[in-house]
């Protein structure tokens, strides 16, 4: 068989076994339904026709066993508990294996083997469960039937029966349906000629004359097997959802838990090559907006304008589609909690919201590995056990919360543990021990908590990441760091510690406001923006004096943007920013504003890392460079000279200043 | 003097000039060389670090290597030229670097390359592969590039005591002379002053 065939097999399996195992954590913690284990029971179902068709053999024999006991549980309609998911969560990391890596599942057949087994002693044990207890019930209910079982005896040949009189009767007596026991029938493979095997139920209302139904199979007694036995109602309307499933594959979209879309597989560096190009046009474009300003030809300038508007709504559509949304990571936590209760013993709940919010698909890949991390911290080392909790007055389950948010033009991700919180003066000895921070430092709780990310900080002496480094808090906050993005935690001790992630929304592109400031223009995030203000000293804003009246009884802290970035004032400074992130406003003076900016951003090199105030830059259009600020950096300089100014200026904090109108 | 092993090297350079001294890297890690244009300038980098320039779309810093070296300061004059190198690294990060002028390609096919004696050049022997001795007698120093620019990306950075909000820069020149006297040891500059030709 052909590679690329291969490869689309093994890409379309493998969604498969993602569905399968969302499938099986959702019945377990959320939504336990006979739908939901129909979804399961069809997924498996399809990966072994797949399986089938590409001659992975092992597979299928592998799953015919995952698929009774499925059955089983569909049929029976018992919920399957932590134990039986465990197991079945092991099935389906075997069978990636089995399909991924053919090398290492060769030597686990005895993994498997012992799977097969567990799969089929306990189907076997809940079918017998459900029977005896069926039978217990001995009223039965007027919804209530009689289920009869037939099939043929050992060394019995079809043609020793004569089955159309034999139904006559009992359709006389009173049996309503006739169905095939679909999963006893062996397989084509395994189907032995001589050994005839129909195996049916038929089904009779509860009231039926059971001698007389036993009468018609006085003259075949010897050849066919028959077995009664009286069914509750509930089975048999899982009965009819077996049947529903059987006799509607197709309407499997309409049931399932996914939604019907089509969609179209594409090959990551076509849309990287798109992606690019249209960078590359929007750039174009902006050279070619900066022309037309100078041509008094009306027309070329609407033209001109109508092809900005066009190449706007195409940029968005384009990067729509490498957005794709975090449900998938948080699956992929909810699979995680699940191991890690039982392997850590712990009781600990995963709840999740704002699945919808969508990253860019590289972004959302790079998040995998610090968010499993930082659930295994909380789950290890942040959440009591259950007899710790209930000491001291918790909730005897722990909590994670985690949550996607879009905030101001930031994707941001936040993890809540309700557990014992970092011990923050332990944090400040370390670091104190390793020298990270001077014996009397004057360091906040805040920054104290920050220090955990810092390197060498590692509690783990085990060295497991690939570059030769503990797998520790640093390498979170580089890959996120690495994304233009940052980490904040937040502790309280004995109630729970909380982190941050903010990335930005995409890597690409920016709608900015274009200012100058002396020669140099840079480009603010338009998200941040609130309005433009005149400066003038007429407003009373002096420069000595570095808070500036945002609205009545109001004062924030502003910034020279060319004191900052070149160390002194231009002295052509007419224009203020105010800047609201999020409720935190301060002002950034310029001395012009140009104008609106669709900036592709262009990383910076390595070197440029720890320049905060600046985060990325841009080609303006006039080829040269622009530099993106980083509105976040800017606020934490703001405050600190507000800060700075109210401690030298007391009265004012308090009472405010009058002298400003 | 001794022959030294090149590992990875080409026989074949790039030779330029940096004040009156001929310099030289390895062909295959010169992108290309352009005319100088604008820099625009990043905060809080080392005064070696002149900024960033756009380079088809890319925007990629530009080192003055004059300035680097601690040999002075390059002045934009009608020979000066960027020469864009291709790092080795596994991101092929580009990086531009600002001379006085870029003369030939030259090739030491056959050629030994020497040891550089410890006196005789100003800049540290870890920035050196080696060098060659050209037709007339002359000797062209064979750059290690990737050292020059990857040696300190911390102390690239200036870290600011976040006291004042406005950037000292005086104190920041100072800085970093300072620093690389101290690892070059050997580069003839004053702590206060730079060097004048």
């Amino acid at each position: 068989m052909s590679d690329e065939l291969r490869k689309a097999f093994r890409e379309e399996v493998s969604e498969l076994i993602e569905e399968a195992e969302n499938a099986l954590l959702t019945l377990h913690q959320h939504d336990y339904s006979a739908e939901r284990v129909n979804d399961l029971f069809r997924t498996i179902h399809s990966i072994k026709g797949s399986c089938r068709m590409f001659g992975y053999e092992e597979v299928e024999d592998f799953l015919h066993h995952f698929e009774d006991l499925l059955d089983s549980f569909r049929t029976n309609v018992v919920q399957p508990d932590n134990n039986h998911v465990s197991m079945m969560l092991e099935g389906i990391d075997e069978l990636r294996l089995l399909i991924n890596d053919q090398k290492a599942a060769k030597d686990r057949t005895s993994v498997r083997q012992a799977l097969m087994s567990y799969y089929a002693d306990t189907a076997l044990e809940i079918d017998n469960t459900s029977t005896e207890s069926a039978s217990v019930n001995a009223e039965p209910e007027s919804d209530d039937c009689l289920e009869i079982y037939v099939d043929y005896k050992k060394g019995t040949s079809v043609s020793d029966v004569d089955w159309i009189p034999i139904l006559e009767d009992l359709l006389d007596e009173g049996v309503t349906a006739i169905q095939v026991a679909e999963k006893d029938i062996p397989d084509f493979e395994k189907l032995d000629p001589k050994k005839a095997s129909l195996p049916l139920t038929l089904i009779a209302p509860a009231n039926a004359d059971r001698k007389a139904l036993e009468d018609c199979f006085l003259f075949v007694d010897d050849m066919l097997s028959v077995t009664f036995r009286m069914v509750k109602n509930e089975s048999n309307s899982s009965k009819e959802d077996k049947s529903d499933a059987k006799s509607a594959p197709k309407s499997k979209e309409k049931e399932g838990s996914g939604s019907v879309q089509e969609t179209i597989r594409v090959r990551s560096h076509k849309l990287d090559e798109l992606l690019n190009l249209l960078g590359e046009l929007v750039i174009s474009q902006s050279q070619l907006g900066t022309l037309a300003q100078f041509t008094k030809d009306l027309n070329f300038q609407s033209a001109v304008e109508n092809n900005e508007r066009l190449i706007s709504s195409l940029r968005e559509s384009v990067f729509g589609i490498r957005m794709i949304s975090v449900e998938s990571l948080f699956h992929r936590l909810e699979r995680q909690v699940f191991d890690l209760n039982r392997e850590l013993g712990k009781e600990v709940t995963l709840v999740t919201d704002g699945e919808n919010n969508e990253l860019d698909k590289g972004m959302l890949e790079q998040l995998y590995e610090p968010m499993t991390h930082l659930i295994r911290n909380a789950i290890d080392h942040g959440i009591e056990t259950a007899e710790e909790r209930s000491e001291v007055g918790k909730d005897r389950r722990g909590l994670i919360k985690v949550s996607a948010r879009q905030e101001h033009g930031e994707f941001v991700l936040r993890v809540d543990d309700d557990g014992k919180g970092l011990n923050l003066e332990n944090i400040a000895d370390k670091a104190i021990q390793k020298q990270i921070i001077p014996k009397e430092h004057s360091l906040s709780e805040e920054e104290i908590a920050q220090l955990i990310f810092h390197p060498g900080f590692s509690t783990s002496s085990k060295v497991t990441h690939i570059s030769g480094r503990g797998v520790g808090l640093d390498v979170v906050r580089e890959t996120i760091e690495g994304m233009r993005g940052r980490v904040e935690v937040k502790t309280k001790e004995g109630e729970g510690t909380t982190f941050w992630l903010r990335l930005p929304q995409t890597l690409s592109i920016i709608e900015c406001l274009h200012v100058k400031s002396g020669p140099q223009s840079y480009a603010i995030p338009l998200t941040m923006v609130e309005r433009c203000d005149f400066y003038s000293k007429q407003k009373g804003i002096e420069r000595e004096r570095p808070l500036f009246k945002y609205r009545e009884g109001v004062f924030a802290p502003w910034l020279n943007l060319a004191e900052l970035m070149h160390g002194e004032a231009t002295g052509e400074e007419k224009k203020m920013i105010v800047i609201n992130a999020h409720g935190d406003v301060y002002g950034i003076v310029v001395d012009e504003i140009i104008g609106t900016l669709q900036s592709v951003v262009k990383p910076l090199d390595a070197m440029f890392k720890n320049v905060q105030m600046v985060s990325s830059g841009t080609i303006l259009g006039d080829g040269k460079v622009g530099l993106i600020l980083d509105t976040r950096a800017l606020l934490e300089r703001s405050k600190k000279i507000e800060e700075k100014y109210l401690s030298q200026n007391e009265e004012e904090r308090y009472h405010g200043s009058s002298e400003l109108n | 003097m001794e022959a030294v092993n090149s590992i990875d090297l080409s026989t074949t350079f790039v030779s330029f000039g940096i004040g009156r001294e001929v310099y030289a890297v390895d062909v295959f890690k010169v992108a290309e060389v352009i005319q100088p244009r604008e820099v625009t300038e990043v905060p809080d980098m080392a005064e070696y670090i002149l900024g960033v320039i756009n380079l088809r779309g890319n925007v990629i810093p530009v080192v003055d290597l004059k300035k680097r070296l601690g040999l002075g300061e390059t002045k934009v004059g009608l020979n000066t030229r960027m020469i864009v190198i291709e790092l080795d690294d596994e991101d092929k990060r580009l990086v531009a670097i600002l001379t006085d002028f870029v003369t030939d390609v030259i090739s030491f096919e056959g050629k030994k390359m020497l040891n550089t004696p410890d006196m005789g050049t100003r800049i540290k022997n870890r920035f050196l592969h080696g060098m060659y001795e050209t037709d007339d007698e002359d000797f062209i120093v064979i750059l290690n590039i990737e050292s020059i620019i990857e040696a300190d990306i911390d102390t690239d950075f200036i870290k600011k005591v976040e006291e004042s909000a406005s950037a000292e820069q005086t104190e920041n020149e100072e800085t970093d002379v300072e620093e690389l006297e101290e690892e070059t040891g050997d580069v003839s500059v004053n702590s206060n002053e730079e060097v004048t030709k």
